[in-house]
């Protein structure tokens, strides 16, 4: 059986890990400081992407899971579980992230601030997936479990998404505020830092490609290798 | 609030390494997670493997002194 990494996912795995080191030169060395909050505010250059991967992630999840109630292919539930794992890491990377700008920003770690009440929900909801997946021992019970739930659970995003446009945030708004006011009074972000922004944005979602196939590959090798137990218990 | 351009910006370095080593490690974790799990599959592979082997080689031997 063989279990070597395919070239593709070899060349993808290093064009990642160049994008990766050249978002991080534009961060540090490209991008100019911003003058209000100064180096903290080189955060959100990978705070905002970090934050669309577990959005994108959970959307997969919600794709693979109808995917799978519709086909029955055990294989769209591998997707949908990987997706999960790779979202709750970035979700949680966001979090994190989110409250190291919060403390010199708004003078303290932590506020029940609409954003990061939802967000927090969103997130613990996805811890509750992977939990819960593990207590199912019938696959197939567990595989329509699993869909049903990261369906209903993707419901979480949008509401986290627009709780910013709904309802009174302290959380900056970067684009489509329908109060103007609420994109705060800062100074706009000057072309370096848009362009920065975008790079960071793209890479994330390369990279989120790459940690989902390498991923797959491993729910794959699990997954012959329950046939296989299977196979030599019934002998 | 007007904002001088002769006021100095906030000193918010160290935030900034630390918000930093979440993004590094974090990724780093995962994909270490990954590697230790692909061991230890390829380790219960290996096992599988031994294990129907021996069992393959008791069938051969007991066919082997059946009488007749």
């Amino acid at each position: 059986m063989s279990t070597s990494t395919p070239r593709a996912l070899q060349i993808l795995s290093i064009v990642t890990a160049v994008m990766m080191l050249i978002a991080f030169g534009l961060v540090f060395l490209y991008a100019p400081q911003e003058r209000t909050m100064g180096e903290v505010q080189r955060i959100f250059y990978f705070h905002v992407p970090s934050a669309w991967v577990g959005g994108l992630a959970f959307f997969v999840t919600l794709v693979a899971g109808i995917a799978f109630l519709r086909t029955g292919d055990t294989k769209w539930d591998r997707i949908a579980y990987s997706s999960v794992e790779i979202g709750v890491t970035f979700a949680t990377m966001t979090l994190f992230s989110g409250m190291l700008w919060g403390r010199p920003a708004w003078n303290t770690w932590w506020t029940w601030d609409p954003r990061l009440t939802t967000f927090t929900i969103l997130l613990l909801i996805y811890f509750a997936y992977l939990m819960l997946r593990q207590g199912i021992e019938d696959p197939g019970r567990r595989a329509r479990f699993a869909s049903v739930y990261g369906i209903v659970g993707f419901i979480s995003v949008p509401i986290t998404y627009f709780s910013i446009q709904l309802a009174r945030s302290i959380h900056p708004v970067l684009f489509g505020a329908a109060n103007p006011e609420a994109e705060g009074e800062g100074d706009p972000l000057t072309a370096p830092m848009l362009q920065t922004f975008f790079f960071s944005l793209f890479t994330f979602t390369v990279l989120y490609f790459t940690l989902l196939w390498h991923r797959l590959r491993l729910a794959d090798f699990a997954e012959r290798i329950e046939q296989l137990k299977a196979k030599v218990m019934s002998a | 609030m007007i904002l001088s351009p002769f006021l100095e910006p906030a000193d918010t370095y160290g935030y900034m390494i630390a918000g930093y080593i979440v993004f590094t490690v974090l990724p780093l974790l995962f994909i270490l997670s990954l590697i230790l799990r692909r061991r230890n599959l390829e380790k219960d592979e290996a096992a599988i493997k031994s294990l129907s082997e021996d069992e393959q080689k008791k069938d051969e031997q007991n066919h082997t002194n059946e009488p007749g």
